[in-house]
């Protein structure tokens, strides 16, 4: 097990290391300037020149190609001219903040999408099924950032439950509990728009894989030695069925970072989702290639784990058969 | 004593598909005593092993039990609760199948799916479960079944995946062993060894077995009493050794001589034509009346027209035949 994570992780180095090429590529193949977009669009000329070179950016594009695999290879993820940071830290600044959003709406999510997806398949065809069924089509089909200001507009505006923007108040300075229910507070119409997103396709696998495992012949064979249709359902159908789940949930952690942008803007909420934004607003290199390269790192570390989870999940995983 | 364990009577059990009703079983009627083998054969699609899951009551939709009996020591099983069915199921009346490692969790050891058939009633803890199922591995002739009963079904082999499926039976003692068709996926040498542990288990323990098969060599093997399917309906019943001597039903008598021999270096088998009709659309009168040889010979005409009963020429032999009626 130890090696075979060590030689995946080795693997997954070359992986890393071209997609951040590519990504670098790619945005200084974009059009826009970050010295216009920092110090604005009629500045003087000479100012533009001094910041160039203060950056290295006066440098033709195939020397700061190499400058920036140099300092990649050192672990040095570049520097943020906008916020005049390292890049590491402003995002490293940022992470809790999203964190908080994706940790409960992921858990929640999880839990909602497997039981609703359990129920449904037990009861296939049912009005449970088919109002089940139809939410999560709806719940597709719905933009995420329509539906997060409709979620603003009807419960933070017009019934005036929930704050409307941000992660905390900032005309009052609460400490102790009530600057934590206070951030709850601002968190829970963000975390339900997540969590819109996160539960569709969960329940859709749910619901197929359940489904597809109650068909099996060890389901009747258990039944036939007087388990319950019960606990045939949680003890048997559920846990074969949990590899695709895996996955989906898998796949929902490595976007996470990514999925976060549009819910973020609509909530004003800090996190990576609106760093990111701000950065390729403001043709910040670095933030945007160290994003990037997070992004793919997460991407790998949860197709990684996801694949020791299955081996923890299923005994012919873990045999190698 | 004169009770039999099983009466199954009238059993009619129907699938409503789209296509319309498929009359997979309609009208099974027989019993079984405590400690016999009664062999149910008949070819693939006649309706054994519906009938053998109508008997446990899982039967699930768009199939359905339309009419019939299943009384089981006293219990009627047609239309009892779930509680009573999960209850009969298991410790009374346990089922082994044709695909042993299809049949075993794959994602659960040997040892916690013997532990499940032994957890309702006995009251056994963890540990103790745990040395029961070693034993009863031990039992079903597993060797090392210290080490067998943490394994998981995909490291065990087809034959030793049946003996695992036994040992699951063995442990609620139940009184009646449906096997349905328990060594048709096995090797030869293997479907020995499974029929010879059976017939040693239910000698020991005095189970009823009922032993679904195709094969009539299996139900001559180990089986006392054999009852022959048709299109839904058991059309001959009688001893093993009647079966051989002296089958009445023309389908039988068929049957027994498509067997290939090996004392007869006959170049082609002796086939029955036509072939089992479609359970959606059965034959008016008697099911196998456009097969039949006999019925064309004898010119009888009755047959087209109307099912034959149940009639029993012979002590303890019956047949559903208008030749015999």
């Amino acid at each position: 097990m130890v090696r075979y994570t060590v030689r995946r992780l080795l693997q997954a180095v070359p992986l890393v290391f071209g997609a951040s090429v590519v990504t670098w590529i790619l945005i200084h193949a974009a059009p826009g300037d970050p010295i216009v977009a920092l110090a604005g669009e009629d500045g003087d000329a000479g100012y533009y020149a001094m910041m160039r070179e203060r950056f290295g950016l006066d440098r033709p594009l195939h020397e700061q190609f190499f400058v920036y695999l140099g300092r990649l290879v050192q672990g040095d993820l570049g520097f943020s001219y906008r916020q005049n940071r390292s890049a590491v830290g402003v995002i490293l600044d940022q992470l809790p903040a999203t964190l908080l959003l994706m940790v409960p709406a992921l858990a929640i999510a999880t839990v909602i999408g497997i039981s609703v997806g359990t129920l449904a398949a037990a009861r296939k065809n049912s009005t449970l099924d088919n109002s089940a069924r139809t939410a999560t089509l709806l719940g597709h089909a719905v933009p995420v950032f329509w539906l997060s200001q409709v979620l603003l507009l009807l419960f933070a505006l017009r019934f005036d439950w929930f704050p409307v923007q941000g992660r905390n108040d900032a005309r009052t300075d609460y400490e102790g509990l009530r600057a934590v229910l206070d951030v709850a507070h601002h968190m829970v119409l963000p975390v339900v728009a997540l969590v819109t997103v996160y539960v569709p396709p969960i329940m859709r696998v749910t619901r197929a894989a359940v489904i597809e495992n109650l068909d099996e012949m060890y389901i009747r064979a258990a039944r036939a030695r007087g388990q319950s249709r019960r606990r045939v359902l949680i003890r048997h159908a559920l846990p074969n069925a949990m590899l695709p789940i895996v996955t989906v949930i898998g796949s929902q952690i490595g976007f996470m970072f990514a999925g976060s942008v549009l819910v973020e803007t609509v909530f004003a909420w800090p996190g990576l989702g609106r760093l990111l934004l701000s950065a390729i607003l403001a043709r910040d290199f670095a933030i945007i290639t160290a994003m990037l390269l997070m992004l793919s790192v997460t991407i790998i570390l949860m197709n990684l784990i996801t694949d020791l989870v299955y081996s923890l999940l299923d005994p012919r995983v873990r045999h190698g058969t | 004593m004169n009770e039999p364990l099983l009466r199954v009577e009238g059993l009619r059990t129907h699938f409503f598909v789209d296509a319309g009703v498929v009359k997979a079983v309609d009208g099974v009627s027989f019993e079984i005593r405590r400690g016999e083998i009664v062999g149910l054969v008949g070819e693939s699609g006649c309706g054994k092993t519906v009938t053998s899951l109508s008997i446990a009551g899982l039967i699930e939709p768009p199939g359905r039990i339309v009419d019939g009996s299943v009384r089981f020591d006293g219990t009627e099983l047609v239309g009892a609760s779930e509680r009573v069915l999960n209850s009969v199921r298991g410790p009374r009346i346990a089922m082994i199948f044709q695909q042993p490692r299809a049949s075993l969790d794959p994602v659960m050891s040997v040892g916690r799916q013997i532990g499940q058939a032994l957890k309702s009633g006995t009251g056994l803890d963890r540990s103790a479960r745990r040395r029961r199922a070693v034993e009863l591995l031990d039992r079903v002739g597993i060797s090392d079944p210290h080490r067998r009963v943490r394994e998981y079904p995909h490291q065990l082999s087809g034959g030793m995946a049946q003996r695992v499926m036994i040992a699951i039976a063995l442990a609620g003692e139940p009184d009646l062993l449906i096997a349905d068709e328990p060594t048709t996926a096995l090797d030869v040498t293997v479907q020995a060894q499974i029929l010879e542990l059976l017939r040693e288990l239910q000698s020991a323990n005095g189970m009823a077995v009922i032993l679904i098969t195709h094969d009539l060599g299996v139900v001559a093997e180990i089986a006392d009493r054999a009852a022959v399917m048709y299109a839904g309906r058991i059309v001959e019943e009688c001893t093993i050794s009647e079966l051989y001597d002296a089958p009445l039903h023309p389908y039988t008598v068929g049957l027994m001589e498509s067997r290939p021999a090996a004392s007869q270096s006959k170049s082609r088998l002796t086939v029955i034509p036509g072939s089992v009709p479609v359970p959606l659309d059965l034959p008016v009168g008697c099911s196998f009346a456009p097969r039949c040889a006999p019925r064309v010979e004898g010119g009888l005409t009755v047959c087209t027209e109307q099912a034959p009963e149940s009639v029993s020429p012979r002590d303890g032999h019956r047949v559903r035949c208008w030749l015999h009626g």
